[in-house]
């Protein structure tokens, strides 16, 4: 018990130092063509993205992605709006998610993190969760779970940081 | 006491240093996030809920991680004060669990101490955590992995798995090697081919009088992944050294799986088909392990993942010892324009998945049984066929309709003797945007079945003020017969950033718990839940 209160207030002495996750960690997912991508390489020609970490078997992680689905042609054409999708299904459904992703004819970016190493990293411990990386390559926003409607919070924050990146 | 000592220096530590800038943590990432997850027990008679010695059950999980550049490390500290009712015993008091450090480089990986890696589609070996059932096999260890050449990954494992607060005694090791066929040949090809293979291996000292009992228990597995354009299609062969062990009740029989996955898919249709035949594929660090403990490998449940309670209340339960079968996925949206689409498209999905007992020969002999490879019994375990029809009507109204029937064989799933359990079910689901801010969503279920617990109706209503909050009621009432029993629920949800809250009072049914095709059996329970999430 001791011990374990010594390496937890060393490691928040640490956090006090520091800066927290900003980056993406430098760890691999697949493509649903089976190829290995680093998430470092995510990117959208220098503006910011979305990436949605869902899973097949999700009900509010589906209703997210459609709802951002039916507005995608739309935000794309006005501001670039771009949305990587990282399926976390493991084996039972991770051989789905290609036909999943298709036959729905969801416009995203669509990767797959069977073994949930990203989610990990990232610290995520529920389903959907969101997030924004900007064009310098920093997470500046994220959000878990989905309340209908919220579709147009997460554009509404994209279009912030867009505008925050082009001032700069 | 002592340790409010060392947690008063500790504070003032953090505080006293606040500007201080150590050059070594300059450029340094820090990161982490925090649960728990408590549960207030009441006696509930009407559904046999009962109250533990300790009312109040409280899970808890603290993670930390450290980067910078290459180097990766980090820790987990858990709580269980005491551990929520369902869950294994053996997760009990608090204590670092996990603890690891790294090097990640483009081409080179080295953990030391806890890790998770997946060889494959995981059927020689997965090391993973689902804190909802609470499996946690991660292995404390050595992990590498590394590309000698470009189109070949290695991977290389060594180490003992957890088991509840403690490590198990088998020790386990593994290698595997993928090849990316085309990047070997360099070709220009869209088309991916991957060719690998596994070798898994557990040591367990046997310290008992049978001469016959082995130590050393290896799986091989030999996979490959082919994807041309619209089609895909990909394999896995495993087959495993005789393992008698109390789950396969010490039969001394090779295990063999063999897995097939092929897909095609065009924009706005897909399907897939799976099929898989498992025989004593239980893969274990320890003989007696039972439950969910000491997993090495995972073959997961081939069929649909349900979404609604009435579709969960009969979940298919993977027979990794004998078990043949396969399901078919098909998902289609109709454009919008045309009859059927209307204004916004119509989303089609349809799933068929049915699972036998192989056909097997009794045998006088330490096997215990002879089969033929593909040989089918009549002894069905489970089909559910199901189709779901998602249509938006317009900016305000989005339907969802859904059918399934399902087959449960609960004496072979459940292990005690019932009746076959033959159900038809539907659920209609309402999402109605009351403006763009403010929604309801009213979920109507019903199952109908002539046996166990009769006929199922269900009902929810959620309100949800976008982005943040959701509350919600719900009920599911088995209106026949002499086990009735309302199973209410009402709770509410906040989520602000990396930041969820939620509170609910009411019902779990006892039953089985299954995500990701792993089940766990699950009390009844009446009371209060209450969990916070936070990432940071």
């Amino acid at each position: 018990m001791k011990k374990s209160i010594i390496v937890i207030c060393l490691l928040l002495l640490v956090l006090n130092i520091v800066s927290a996750q900003t980056k993406l960690p430098g760890i691999k997912v697949r493509t649903l063509d089976g190829k290995e991508v680093l998430a470092t390489e995510f990117s959208n020609n220098g503006k910011p993205f979305v990436i949605s970490f869902w899973g097949t078997w999700c009900k509010p992680c589906l209703q997210e992605l459609q709802a951002i689905a039916d507005h995608y042609t739309d935000w794309n054409s006005e501001s670039g709006f771009k949305l990587i999708a990282v399926s976390t299904d493991d084996a039972k459904n991770s051989a789905k998610v290609k036909s999943f992703t298709r036959g729905k004819a969801w416009p995203f970016e669509i990767y797959t993190d069977s073994n949930q190493n990203l989610y990990r990293a990232l610290n995520i411990t529920n389903l959907p969760f969101m997030l924004i990386v900007n064009a310098q390559g920093e997470i500046v926003y994220s959000h878990s779970g989905y309340v209908p409607g919220s579709e147009t919070e997460v554009y509404k924050q994209f279009k912030e940081i867009l505008e925050k990146g082009s001032a700069q | 006491m002592k340790n409010l000592h060392v947690l008063a220096v500790a504070v003032s530590l953090f505080f006293g240093t606040k500007n201080i800038h150590a050059q070594f943590l300059t450029g340094a990432n820090f990161s982490g996030s925090f649960e728990t997850k408590n549960q207030l027990f009441r006696t509930d008679n009407n559904i046999g809920a009962t109250v533990p010695n300790d009312k109040i059950g409280s899970n808890n999980y603290l993670k930390l991680d450290f980067s910078k550049g290459i180097f990766v490390a980090g820790m987990r500290y858990e709580a269980y004060l005491p551990v929520i009712f369902g869950y294994s015993p053996l997760y009990n008091g608090n204590k670092i669990v996990n603890r690891f450090f790294g090097i990640r480089k483009d081409k080179f990986e080295l953990t030391v101490g806890n890790f998770y890696e997946q060889f494959g589609s995981g059927l020689v070996f997965r090391a993973y955590e689902d804190r909802q059932l609470g499996i946690d096999n991660s292995v404390d260890g050595v992990s590498i992995k590394f590309n000698i050449i470009e189109p070949v990954t290695i991977k290389a494992i060594y180490g003992k798995q957890r088991l509840g607060m403690e490590t198990g005694n088998g020790i386990i090791r593994g290698i595997d090697a993928e090849l990316d066929v085309f990047g070997l040949l360099k070709s220009n090809t869209a088309n991916y081919l991957s060719v690998s293979g596994s070798l898994v291996s557990r040591y367990e000292a046997y310290t008992g009088g049978l001469s016959t009992v082995p130590e050393n228990v290896t799986a091989y597995s030999a996979r490959f992944d082919f994807v041309a354009g619209n089609f895909g299609l990909n394999s896995e062969y495993v087959q495993k050294s005789s393992d008698p062990h109390l789950l396969n009740k010490y039969s001394y029989r090779k295990g063999r799986t063999l897995l097939i996955n092929s897909s095609y898919s065009l924009e706005g249709m897909g399907m897939n088909v799976n099929l898989r035949r498992t025989e004593n594929m239980d893969f274990r660090a320890e003989r007696e392990a039972v439950n969910s403990d000491l997993l090495i490998n995972y073959v997961p449940g081939l069929s649909k993942q349900h979404k609604y309670s009435v579709l969960n209340l009969y979940p298919y339960a993977v027979q990794s010892n004998n078990e043949i079968g396969g399901q078919i996925d098909f998902y289609a949206t109709v454009p919008k324009g045309t009859f059927l689409g209307k204004n916004y498209g119509t989303l089609i999905s349809a799933n068929f998945s049915t699972y036998y007992e192989m056909d097997t020969i009794a045998t006088t002999n330490a096997e215990a049984f002879n089969s033929d490879f593909f040989a089918v019994s009549k002894t069905k375990y489970f089909h559910d066929f199901n189709v779901e029809i998602e249509k938006k009507w317009s900016k305000k109204l989005k339907t969802t309709l859904t059918y399934a029937n399902i087959y449960y064989n609960k004496t072979k799933l459940e292990g005690e003797a019932y009746e076959i359990v033959k159900s038809n079910s539907v659920v209609a689901d309402f999402l109605y945007f009351i403006n763009e801010k403010n929604s309801l969503r009213i979920e109507l279920s019903h199952l109908a079945t002539k046996t166990d617990y009769l006929n199922w109706v269900g009902a929810m209503v959620e309100y949800g003020v976008a982005p943040y909050f959701t509350c919600f009621v719900s009920d599911l009432y088995n209106y026949q017969g002499n086990k009735r029993a309302h199973y209410y629920n009402t709770g509410f949800a906040i989520s602000k950033g990396d930041l969820n809250f939620s509170l609910r009072y009411g019902r779990q049914k006892k039953g089985v718990l299954c995500v990701g095709g792993v089940c766990t059996q699950v009390p009844a329970f009446s009371g209060f839940v209450a969990g916070l999430t936070v990432a940071f």
